[in-house]
C-alpha cells in the first residue's frame, strides 16, 4: 500500500549548476540525460546532483528543455503532441550563436541525444546558408591558414565558392 | 568556442551538411580541416543515401577546352562547374559507382577503364582488360564495400593481320582483388548487337544486368549473373520511339521512351512474365519545355536512380524531372532551368550525358 502511495508522486532531484545556482526537477524529466541518469542509476548523487559544465542560465535552459522530452506519464505521445514538441524544439534553437554553442556544449556533456540532433541540426543550416567568410563571423572563427595554404584549399574546391 | 568544438560534435554537424557546404565549412579554420578530414575518413563513398535527392553531373559529350563537368545541386537548386584538372586524360561518363564514376578516358581506341570522384579530386586507372576490345558494352553492380565491372562483346583485335572480330566472352573486374578475368564465352550475336548498337549505360533489376540498343527498333538485353544466361526482350513500341533508355526505379527495370504526334515521353515498368506495364505519362507542359519547339525526341537523354528519373538534352536547356517526393512518397513531376551561367559568367550549351550520384568529400580508398 505504502509503495503504490509513493509511486504517485513523482520524485524530484536537485541539480547544481557550476556558479552554485540549484534547479529542482523531477527524476524522471533529469534522466533524459544519459549522464545524469547513469549518476542517478549508480547512487553517486547524494542530495544534490553537481553539474559543474553547465552555468545557471544553460542549466535553465536544458531543464525546460527535460521537462518537455521528459516521457509522458500515461504511455504513447499522440502525433499532435510530437507535432507541437517538434514546433516546440524549431523554436527552442532558434537562439543566438553564443547560447547555441552553450546548447551544444551541454548536450553533449549530459548526453541528451535529441538536443545533440537538434542543435548540430541547426549549427548545419546556417553551415549550409553561409560563405567562410560569413561562418568564420557568426562563430567567431579565427582563420588560422597561411595564405598560401589558404589558397591552395580555394583552388580545390573552387566549385563550392562559385 | 565553436573553432575548437570536440571532433565527434563536428563530426554530427558535418554529417548534415551538403558537399558544397562541407567544402566551405572545412576551410573555416585549422582545427575543422583536421576534422572534416578525419570525419570524411570514416564515411564511405559506396554506400548511397537515399535520404537526400541526388546530383545530376554532367560532361560534354566532345571536348570542349578546359577539361570540366558540370553538377547541380537539387537542394539549392543551383549548377557548379567542377574543374577536372587533376585528370590525366579527357575522359568519357561511363557509369556512376554509388558516389564514384566510372569513366574512360579518350585517349585510347580500345576500351579503358578508370574510376574517379570529381568531388574528392581523385582519380585511378584500372588494370587493363585481358582482351583488347573496342565498343564493348559495360556494367557496373555494387555490393557494398566493392563493385564488379561487366564488360561484354566489343570488337577484338585480329590475330595475324586479319579483320576485326567479334569478341565473343564476357570479363569481369572485382575491386577486391584489382584484376579483369574472363569469365566464359556468351551467344556471337548478343556481342554482335552489343557492340554495334553501343549500348548505353546498364541497369541492374533483380539479378539481371540489361542493356538497350542505341536506335530503332529498339532491343533490350539481359544478362542473368547467376545462371550465366542472356536473353532479348522487345521494347514496346520499338519502332516508332525517337528515343529509348532503361532505367532502374524503386528497383524494378524502367524503359523511358518518347515519339512525337502520338504519345509523350511515357515510363513502363517490367513487371511479371515479361510484360511492360505503362506506368506514367509526362505531362504536356513539360514536353514543351523540354522539347522547346523542336518537335522530335531525336537528341534526348534520360538517367536514372531509384529515386528519380531526369530527362534532359543539352546543359543548356533544362531537365524534366520525376522524382519521389521525400515528404510523401508520391513521385511528381518538376522542372529544372539548364547551366546558363556560374558565378555570374555566362556558360555555353552544348549536348551532355549525365549520371545521378550521391556526392561525397570522402576519399575513397579505392584509389
Amino acid at each position: 500500500m505504502s509503495s503504490t502511495l509513493c509511486c504517485s508522486f513523482a520524485k524530484n532531484v536537485t541539480l547544481r549548476s557550476s556558479d552554485g545556482q540549484t534547479f529542482e526537477v523531477e527524476e524522471a524529466a533529469a534522466q533524459v540525460s544519459q549522464t545524469i541518469k547513469r549518476m542517478i542509476e549508480d547512487g553517486c548523487t547524494g542530495s544534490v546532483i553537481p553539474v559543474p559544465n553547465l552555468t545557471g542560465p544553460v542549466l535553465a535552459l536544458v531543464i525546460e528543455y527535460f521537462k518537455k522530452h521528459s516521457p509522458p506519464s500515461d504511455g504513447c505521445p499522440t502525433a499532435l503532441l510530437e507535432m507541437e514538441i517538434k514546433d516546440w524544439d524549431a523554436k527552442f534553437v532558434a537562439v543566438d550563436n553564443d547560447t547555441l554553442l552553450d546548447l551544444t556544449l551541454a548536450a553533449h556533456y549530459l548526453e541528451i541525444q535529441g538536443l545533440l540532433d537538434l542543435t548540430c541540426h541547426r549549427v548545419a543550416d546556417i553551415l549550409n546558408d553561409n560563405s567562410v567568410e560569413k561562418i568564420r563571423e557568426i562563430f567567431h572563427i579565427k582563420n588560422d591558414f597561411t595564405p598560401e595554404e589558404e589558397a591552395e584549399e580555394r583552388s580545390k574546391i573552387q566549385w563550392a565558392f562559385e | 568556442m565553436w573553432s575548437d568544438l570536440p571532433f565527434d560534435l563536428l563530426a554530427t554537424v558535418f554529417s548534415n551538411l551538403s558537399p558544397d557546404s562541407l567544402a566551405c565549412a572545412r576551410s573555416a579554420c585549422r582545427h575543422w580541416h583536421k576534422s572534416a578530414k578525419a570525419f570524411l575518413f570514416s564515411t564511405t563513398s559506396l554506400v548511397v543515401s537515399r535520404h537526400d535527392p541526388p546530383w545530376f553531373v554532367a560532361m560534354p559529350k566532345r571536348s570542349h577546352g578546359r577539361l570540366c563537368c558540370y553538377t547541380h545541386n537539387p537542394i539549392l537548386d543551383n549548377w557548379h562547374a567542377l574543374s577536372l584538372d587533376f585528370l590525366p586524360h579527357p575522359v568519357r561518363l561511363v557509369s556512376p559507382i554509388g558516389s564514384l564514376i566510372l569513366v574512360r578516358p579518350t585517349n585510347s581506341t580500345f576500351l579503358q577503364l578508370a574510376v574517379c570522384n570529381p568531388f574528392s579530386r581523385q582519380f585511378r586507372q584500372l588494370p587493363l582488360l585481358n582482351i583488347t576490345r573496342t565498343n564493348p558494352a559495360v556494367g557496373v553492380l555494387v555490393r557494398f564495400p566493392f563493385f564488379i565491372v561487366y564488360v561484354a562483346g566489343g570488337m577484338s583485335d585480329a590475330p595475324r593481320g586479319g579483320g576485326a572480330t567479334y569478341e565473343p566472352t564476357l570479363e569481369i573486374y572485382d575491386s577486391r582483388i584489382d584484376r579483369w578475368r574472363i569469365v566464359g564465352s556468351m551467344p556471337v550475336e548478343f556481342a554482335v548487337r552489343l557492340t554495334v548498337w553501343t549500348p548505353s549505360e546498364s541497369v541492374f533489376s533483380k539479378g539481371v544486368l540489361y542493356w538497350i540498343t542505341s536506335a530503332r527498333a529498339f532491343t533490350v538485353m539481359g544478362f542473368d549473373i547467376c545462371t550465366n544466361t542472356w536473353r532479348e526482350l522487345n521494347v514496346p513500341m520499338a519502332d516508332r520511339l525517337e528515343f529509348a533508355t532503361v532505367v532502374r526505379r524503386n528497383g524494378a527495370l524502367t524503359l523511358v521512351g518518347g515519339a512525337c504526334g502520338e504519345i509523350n515521353a511515357c515510363i513502363w515498368e517490367l513487371g511479371e512474365g515479361d510484360k511492360w506495364r505503362l506506368v506514367e505519362k509526362m505531362p504536356a507542359e513539360f514536353e514543351r519545355r523540354l522539347l522547346g519547339g523542336k518537335g522530335t525526341w531525336g537528341s534526348t537523354k534520360c538517367v536514372g536512380i531509384d529515386g528519380g528519373i531526369y530527362l534532359y538534352r543539352e546543359l543548356g536547356s533544362g531537365m524534366v524531372v520525376w522524382r519521389e517526393v521525400a515528404e510523401n512518397g508520391v513521385w511528381a513531376w518538376f522542372w529544372v532551368d539548364g547551366c546558363s551561367s556560374i558565378g555570374g559568367k555566362q556558360v555555353q550549351s552544348f549536348p551532355i550525358k549525365g549520371v545521378l550520384l550521391h556526392p561525397t568529400l570522402a576519399p575513397s580508398c579505392i584509389f
